[in-house]
């Protein structure tokens, strides 16, 4: 009796999992979505804030707005600009920068897209909350002359004016959504594709339809376009192996290990050089980084190449510059510079008046711990000591700002030598809470903001970023990887250096 | 029995606005700006400025918990500062995800317990030894690593099932219970083990109590006694303990959320909490609580139904 009673038990469990697999069985497994139609499907870590006014959002909310809105210029992946809404651009003079719109582009509704439109957006980035706010701070009137044409004029000289004019502050929304709409979560633009609400789930699917009615329509061959957020890489790896998704950021050297291991593609540069930054370089905390010296052996105690091959899996590159490969500035021999050279470190400590070493504070959070221990430990080498402060992640950048730790470490991702040599070097950089400052670096760096074509501005580039790591303000470490793990039903997506254009010449393979 | 739910749904009331209450000033004390935290390091000191006037921050602390507590009565959970979206619509979407994980592992991993632990109880012996060993292993191993090797078996190997995301039950039913099947099942494994020591346990009660033995004394089957007895009066530990493991679950669903990349409630209350979304995450807190106390009510209703003695308490 007993045992008829557990075999019916166990018969009810079985029925169980048969029903299961008959129910697994009915669906489609893997590949829900992808490869039969052209629907690109993104996989998208979601960490951002998703909102469709581009007077609000950040560069890491791009995913969700390229699709919907068209921007001013496009920036290729290799960094040089193309025209996109403006057909031409230039600076008549470091402070006025003039535009020619297109004149054949409408919104939605049908309305045109005219310099109207443009001064609207310009002025809702500017006087918006968002973080890009403080790419127009230089911005001191915006005018349209006529329909087609625009005119910006600036408080001080900014070439880094078309970087943000292809971005996210670049994006035009249609003026009326601007006045009364509900852009947060209804965008209205002007871009290649509709966004459809129904279909879409907040932070979770975003779904977007081609419009049949673009100006540039060629460019973008895919019919529709549905992002997934899909927070977890290891979640998003396994989404794009078993089909469910046709491409993936990835950001950390284990992930992008992974997905090389499996055969899928990949296309990416470097995104962060991973920094010490010396903040202290006047020496009020701690003295001895007041020594040029003392921080130049700080760069020589470091084996950079080692770095690479023990926290990130072999990927990226050893830097001693900010700058990254292949953006103006660049200067590959500066990276010989300061080679590993433990002794030479502990001698140049020995003349500064250190030959015991000394200690120092870093701030950082325990995301990079990895890295940040590897840093303590060449250090140690050379007997200084870095005490680290893991902070919790919302207090990290309010700390570095908050000028009390005389280094912090802090993985820093240019997009553009001059505005951010501007955040890190000049006195009044966002990112040089300490206020350092050295006459030759401010020449320098004026210099570049008033350099008329774009080879002098380099070549001055050049020059400054050669003085900062003369002096040593910083200790680089190396360049990440970063970019697009991809599945073979997508063409065209090349990341040379920078994020080449969403969506822009992306197609379905044949 | 109706006597008995107004009362719990009334004590339940001012329990959610203690929860809300203690929740509010929690996050209040929690260092640094949330304009700052949620405008990013670029913002300007004028843009914090005009964004913490625009929600009302500058203002102190009680009146801004009065106008909190005023819209939670009137089920006003205030918008998301990120996205400008309603709370009440952000999270009405993501409260099924959760409710549905939790449920269907609860429920799979109750049926299955029961199962197994009146097998272990009723059959002793070496079935008892390998079902309580069984249980103990399901017990100890841990959810995201289970997570993750049931991924890759079953979806990246066999492709059976999807390896992430979610479908509502209104789009295609079976879709739904298709992306749910791998995350129900990372939780049931651990929760039948629960529910197998707690049935077991509570059937060797039974089994060794005196009214057992009269009813095998007086000739009654043994199927009888153990399906219309001393199942029945074991089942009120049970019932409790399907109560505490969906709760649990709402907690674990956290983990799983992000490893099937699931839009719920645990997600929603990563993402507001990194990003200092504060509305989205006191709503969060307060549903969940809700459901929590919806979930004690529908114990005590079914554990009084089972057993007349617990109505009168």
């Amino acid at each position: 009796m007993r045992g008829r009673k557990y075999r019916s038990a166990a018969a009810a469990i079985g029925g169980l999992m048969a029903l299961t697999l008959v129910v697994s069985g009915c669906g489609t497994g893997g590949g829900d979505n992808s490869g039969s139609t052209s629907t690109l499907t993104m996989a998208h870590d979601g960490n951002t804030q998703i909102n469709f006014d581009p007077g609000v959002g950040s560069i890491t909310v791009t995913t969700y707005l390229a699709p919907v809105y068209d921007t001013l210029l496009r920036r290729a992946s290799d960094g040089s600009f193309e025209s996109n809404l403006a057909t031409e651009w230039a600076y008549e003079s470091p402070t006025k920068f003039t535009m020619t719109l297109r004149d054949d582009v409408t919104f939605e509704d049908g309305s045109a897209l005219d310099a109207d439109a443009v001064v609207a957006n310009l002025e809702n980035v500017k006087n918006g909350t968002g973080p890009l706010a403080s790419d127009f701070a230089s911005i001191d009137s915006i005018e349209s002359v006529d329909a087609t044409h625009v005119t910006i004029t600036l408080s001080t000289p900014n070439p880094s004016l078309t970087l943000a004019l292809s971005g996210v502050s670049g994006m035009i929304a249609n003026p009326v959504a601007l006045e009364g709409g509900n852009l947060a979560t209804v965008p209205d633009g002007s871009g290649p594709y509709d966004y459809i609400a129904d279909e879409s789930i907040s932070n979770d699917t975003y779904v977007y339809e081609k419009r049949d009615d673009y100006w540039n329509s060629d460019h973008f061959p895919y019919a529709r376009i549905v992002v997934k957020v899909i927070p977890d890489a290891a979640a998003a790896v396994n989404a794009l192996q078993s089909g469910q998704v046709d491409m993936v950021e990835l950001g950390t050297a284990g992930d992008i290990a992974r997905v090389e291991d499996m055969g899928l593609g990949f296309t990416g540069a470097s995104n962060n050089v991973w920094t010490l930054h010396l903040e202290d370089r006047s020496g009020t905390i701690v003295p001895a980084l007041g020594d040029v010296r003392v921080r130049q052996a700080l760069n020589y105690a470091i084996d950079r190449a080692a770095i690479v091959d023990s926290v990130n899996q072999g990927l990226g590159s050893p830097t001693a510059q900010l700058v990254k490969p292949g953006m103006a500035g660049y200067d590959e021999s500066l990276n010989d510079l300061y080679p590993y050279d433990p002794d030479q470190a502990r001698q140049l400590l020995a003349e500064a008046g250190y030959a015991d070493g000394f200690a120092m504070e870093a701030v950082s959070i325990s995301l990079a711990d990895t890295q940040v221990q590897a840093l303590v430990g060449y250090l140690a080498e050379v007997g200084v000591t870095l005490n680290v402060v893991n902070v919790p992640p919302d207090q990290y950048i309010p700390s570095i700002l908050s000028g009390e730790y005389p280094t912090v470490f802090l993985p820093y991702g240019m997009v553009d030598a001059y505005f951010d040599f501007g955040q890190l070097v000049t006195p009044t950089g966002g990112f040089n809470p300490l206020g350092s400052s050295d006459d030759q670096i401010n020449e320098l760096y004026a210099e570049a903001g008033s350099a008329t074509s774009d080879d002098d501005r380099a070549s001055t580039l050049e020059q400054l970023n050669a003085r900062v790591v003369e002096l040593a303000w910083f200790v680089p470490m190396f360049n990440d990887a970063y970019g697009y793990a991809l599945s073979d039903n997508v063409t065209g997506v090349e990341w040379a250096t920078f994020r080449p254009p969403m969506y822009y010449d992306w197609a379905p393979a044949e | 029995m109706i006597r008995l739910i107004l009362r719990r749904v009334l004590l339940g009331v001012p329990l959610v606005l203690i929860v809300a209450t203690v929740a509010f000033f929690l996050v209040q004390l929690t260092p640094g700006s949330p304009a700052a935290a949620v405008l990013g390091t670029q913002a300007t000191p004028e843009a914090i400025v005009r964004f913490e006037e625009s929600l009302g921050l500058s203002r102190p602390v009680f009146v801004q918990y009065a106008e909190y507590m005023g819209h939670l009565l009137t089920l006003n959970l205030g918008e998301s500062w990120l996205t400008g979206e309603p709370v009440r619509d952000l999270l009405a979407s993501r409260l099924p995800v959760t409710v549905s994980l939790a449920a269907l592992a609860t429920l799979v991993a109750m049926t299955l317990g029961i199962a197994v632990g009146t097998g272990a109880a009723v059959r002793g012996g070496w079935v008892d030894r390998v079902l309580t060993g069984g249980s103990g292993i399901g017990l100890a191993v841990p959810n995201f690593w289970l997570a993750s090797i049931l991924v890759l078996v079953f979806s990246l190997g066999l492709g059976l099932v999807p390896a992430t995301g979610y479908v509502p039950f209104a789009t295609d039913p079976s879709q739904w219970l298709n992306h749910l099947i791998l995350p129900v099942a990372t939780l049931a494994i651990a929760m039948v083990a629960s529910f197998a020591r707690q049935t077991r346990t509570s059937m060797l009660e039974q089994l060794s109590s005196d009214y057992v033995r009269t009813l095998r004394g007086v000739g009654t089957p043994a199927r009888s006694i153990i399906w219309r007895h001393t199942l029945r009066n074991a089942a009120a530990p049970v019932l409790n303990t399907a109560g505490l493991q969906f709760v649990g679950v709402l907690g674990g669903a956290i983990v799983i959320e992000q490893v099937f990349a699931l839009p719920g409630l645990g997600r929603a209350i990563v993402q507001s909490a990194s990003s200092r979304d504060l509305p989205v995450l006191l709503g969060a807190v307060v549903v969940s609580a809700i459901v929590v106390l919806i979930v004690n009510i529908l114990v005590d209703v079914a554990v009084a139904v089972l057993n007349p003695r617990a109505r009168i308490s």
